[in-house]
């Protein structure tokens, strides 16, 4: 019976010349390019990702080496992801949430599905695959590589198509079930901005602290929350627009070039085209999904300690994913609609940039459990 | 089918291996690894390898509803060190809102 069952699950051994998967990775290859370009997903990872997928399962090609040389320079040593958060951080503006800090909490609650999408992971993969797989939600790729490759994860590849997929997806994710979880009279809800002037000190004392901060309460994440707020300290301390510029655009341009191109080394046919990657797609989406309900319903329950002149628009903790500045936007688009003079968009810009801090001390969390 | 397949081969494979002794695991690994390694061109070292890491998958998993509950502490732990962390980090900015805020001209309190 057992020696049966191990023969079934050994066929796969068997050589068959020029494998027919192969031209399947060369359609999702291309399905990736489609949506990279036409509908403009993602198209700065997505088309690298899609070219590669195609590159490495041609017939004839064994191991590339250039492309191994760059995954194990950049990708194994987390190198890659780790300067592009000198890029991101860079590119944000923590104005909005520095004048209204409160609104950090929904970045917090907007991470539940990351934890929930674990348990449910756990029912199919061993912990440290599952805890991969659960920083999906976590909606952002650097993060979501640099938890894969220390928990040496083998489903990188599936986890940075669905992660990057889905986040090009939030605009169609999202708003079914913001709209699910609330009523038309919660979408209305005002609330007005009152802007506060946010010092420079401040601005660059904060990600200083805030490095500190998470250095001692998530050690794990601290590579990640450093190299973020390094490029925001050079963004804030106003002596380095050079340096700034240059991490926001060249820099960030440079690594995901390389960064796209060699995750495709992980997408042979062989590593791809397994059962687990279409279950890894689904509960990533799942941990989308989750992470915005866990914002909205958040924000509902404080609601109902709040007096009514202070109430939340629950649409703003979906925004406490790190999808940014495109969560942000569509809550914006989601009041307007509901009611052309309901303006959220610094209420939810501010809740959007704490998702992008929420999620890295997810990330560190997730590894402190299970490294 | 593969994906039926393979999920259903872990599962029978995981219940087999829960069922089987040390040494009928031993004899049918070698058995099976003998059989395929003729076929596929391998020697039975490169087959015994992808056996014993298709065992140590089946006794790890298969599909394991009780996992969920299982993990619903990393889940509760999750939570609470987030909100611990983001509530201290609000404070902190709260404190430096306040430390740096410019002071008030003493000639306009007057």
């Amino acid at each position: 019976m057992l020696t049966l069952e191990i023969l079934e699950l050994l066929k796969g051994l068997i050589p068959t010349g020029f494998d027919p998967r192969q031209l399947a990775m060369w359609l999702i290859g291309g399905v990736l390019i489609f949506l990279a370009i036409k509908k403009e997903m993602e198209p700065t990872l997505l088309l690298p990702i899609g070219f590669g997928a195609i590159l490495v399962n041609l017939p004839v090609i064994g191991e590339l080496p250039a492309l191994q040389e760059l995954y194990e320079a950049g990708i194994a040593t987390e190198l890659f992801p780790l300067i592009l958060f000198i890029g991101i951080g860079a590119m944000i503006d923590f104005g909005p949430l520095l004048s209204n800090p409160k609104l950090m909490i929904f970045g917090a609650a907007a991470q539940f599905g990351i934890f929930f999408t674990l348990c449910m992971a756990s029912m199919f993969f061993d912990i440290k695959d599952a805890a991969s797989i659960a920083i999906i939600g976590a909606a952002d790729g650097p993060t979501a590589i640099v938890v894969a490759d220390k928990l040496n994860s083998q489903y990188m590849s599936a986890i940075m198509v669905a992660a990057y997929s889905y986040m090009a997806l939030v605009p169609l994710i999202q708003p079914p079930v913001i709209k699910l979880l609330t009523t038309k009279k919660e979408r209305m809800i005002r609330m007005p901005y009152q802007q506060k002037d946010v010092t420079k000190t401040t601005r660059i004392l904060f990600p200083i602290v805030i490095t500190v901060i998470a250095g001692i309460a998530a050690p794990s994440s601290v590579e990640l929350v450093g190299f973020l707020m390094f490029g925001n300290l050079i963004r804030e301390c106003g002596v380095l627009d050079s340096l700034s510029e240059t991490a926001q655009k060249v820099l960030a341009n440079l690594i995901t070039i390389f960064l796209g191109i060699s995750i495709a080394t992980t997408m042979r046919y062989d590593q791809f085209l397994k059962w687990e990657t279409l279950l890894i797609l689904g509960l990533g989406l799942v941990a989308f999904i989750v992470d915005t309900a866990g914002g909205v319903l958040f924000a509902k329950l404080l609601n109902i300690f709040l007096p009514k002149e202070k109430k939340i628009n629950p649409m703003i903790g979906a925004a406490g994913i790190s999808a940014f500045p495109m969560s942000g936007r569509i809550v914006h688009k989601m009041g307007l609609k509901e009611d052309p003079q309901n303006f959220l968009l610094m209420h939810s810009i501010g809740v959007n940039v704490s998702g992008q801090i929420a999620s890295v001390i997810a990330g560190g969390l997730i590894l402190s459990f299970f490294m | 089918m593969n994906f039926l397949h393979h999920f259903c081969g872990l599962t029978n494979l995981s219940t087999a291996v829960t069922e089987a002794t040390t040494e009928q695991i031993t004899e049918a690994v070698t058995e099976a690894a003998g059989t395929v390694a003729e076929t596929a061109e391998l020697t039975t070292e490169q087959v015994t390898e992808v056996v014993t890491e298709a065992i140590t998958e089946a006794a790890a998993g298969g599909f394991r509803p009780e996992a969920f509950i299982e993990n619903l502490k990393y889940m509760g732990a999750g939570m609470i060190g987030i909100f611990l962390v983001i509530g201290v980090i609000i404070l902190t900015i709260v404190l430096l809102g306040k430390l740096t805020a410019p002071k008030k001209k003493s000639d306009e309190e007057e």
